[in-house]
């Protein structure tokens, strides 16, 4: 009888000393599994809700980004173009149309004085003057603001709203740039930038 | 009870009671498995594509407690916070700013109209800040672009 007590109070320790093992944050877990689920529960909605959120974040700024990339190709032949004034907005996606038509043709009379004053600064390190060398102080100028443009896409993480941003660079190292808010796919608003000497 | 007959029922007691224990056991380790599995399937589904980008914009709008420097207790306060995240460049720039403090009781506000950001080719991203400065003597409008990069702010151009 003693040998049997014996085993029962070895067996005992035993399961205290398992039961010991247990984290008690786990016990309090398991004994109070209504509210753990609940918990799990709200987590799995608090994870919905966030991914739902960027899900939504992304693909307005997918479509505003692609808006603003379709009217880019038809922008910078626009801008390339020395000849060319006025942009034919003709049929694209603009809420303000004619405050973007001002502002494309200030952007470009101020891109085509930067490019003039480029040339004359080219002009004054040239040795003696001469047709030939003009133009191509010329080409070098042009090619020098074209090769600079660059195109940024800024993204408001609330709205999923796009601001592109269309800039060159000046030899004096200030930089033009025109902005165009895009929301819901369509350019809702536009602003000329000028940053002064990097 | 003679000895024979308390060994038996002592037994099948234990044994009863070791079976209830193990599934008891068994039951709790699932149950625990499958809290854990739970939360690390919620954990690796959560969408943190946009995570750096909040972080980084944080920072920026820090960046911007600058503009509200009034007094040496404010620049201290504001050096605290944001010191650490300034590039050798401007946390010279920084220091040298403590020059130049006065001891303005009038608060200096700043506030936020619109940020938005962009992800450079190098990875650093860059933030267009605009808001709106109101001291005792001025109310303007401003422009700044803030890059991070690694955590840190490695340049500040105001327009």
């Amino acid at each position: 009888m003693i040998r049997t007590l014996k085993k029962l109070v070895i067996l005992t320790l035993l399961l205290f000393t398992l039961t010991g093992c247990v984290n008690r944050d786990e016990i309090s877990l398991y004994l109070n599994k209504e509210q753990t689920e609940s918990e799990i529960e709200k987590l799995e909605k608090e994870k919905n809700q966030n991914n739902g959120e960027v899900n939504r974040v992304f693909k307005s700024y997918n479509t505003n980004k692609n808006a603003a990339i379709r009217f880019e190709e038809d922008i910078l032949p626009y801008l390339k173009d020395l000849n060319l004034i006025k942009f034919d907005i003709g049929r694209r996606s603009i809420k303000s149309e004619s405050f973007l038509q001002y502002n494309l043709i200030v952007f470009k009379t101020q891109l085509l004085v930067d490019i003039e004053n480029a040339v004359n600064e080219e002009l004054l390190q040239l040795q003696s003057y001469s047709n030939i060398a003009a133009k191509e102080a010329e080409e070098r100028a042009v090619e020098q603001i074209f090769n600079s443009i660059e195109i940024d896409y800024f993204l408001d993480s609330d709205t999923g709203h796009v601001e592109q941003m269309i800039m060159y660079k000046n030899k004096d190292g200030s930089n033009r740039i025109i902005s165009l808010t895009w929301r819901y796919g369509s350019c809702s608003k536009t602003n000329i930038l000028t940053s002064g000497e990097a | 009870m003679n000895k024979s007959n308390f060994k038996k029922i002592s037994l099948i007691i234990v044994g009863i009671s070791l079976i209830a224990f193990i599934i008891l056991f068994f039951n709790f380790y699932a149950y625990i498995s499958y809290y854990n599995t739970r939360i690390e399937d919620i954990q690796n589904q959560y969408d943190t594509r946009l995570d750096d980008y909040e972080n980084n914009k944080n920072l920026a709008l820090k960046y911007l407690d600058i503009y509200t420097i009034n007094n040496p207790q404010k620049y201290t306060e504001v050096k605290d916070s944001i010191f650490q995240h300034l590039s050798e460049n401007l946390q010279k720039e920084f220091t040298d700013l403590e020059k130049n403090i006065s001891n303005d009781s009038y608060e200096k506000k700043c506030i936020i109209q619109d940020i938005k950001g962009t992800v450079e080719d190098t990875g650093s991203q860059i933030f267009k800040v605009e808001f709106k400065l109101i001291d005792r003597y001025t109310n303007s409008d401003s422009i700044i672009f803030i890059t991070i990069s690694n955590n840190k702010i490695i340049s500040a151009t105001e327009l």
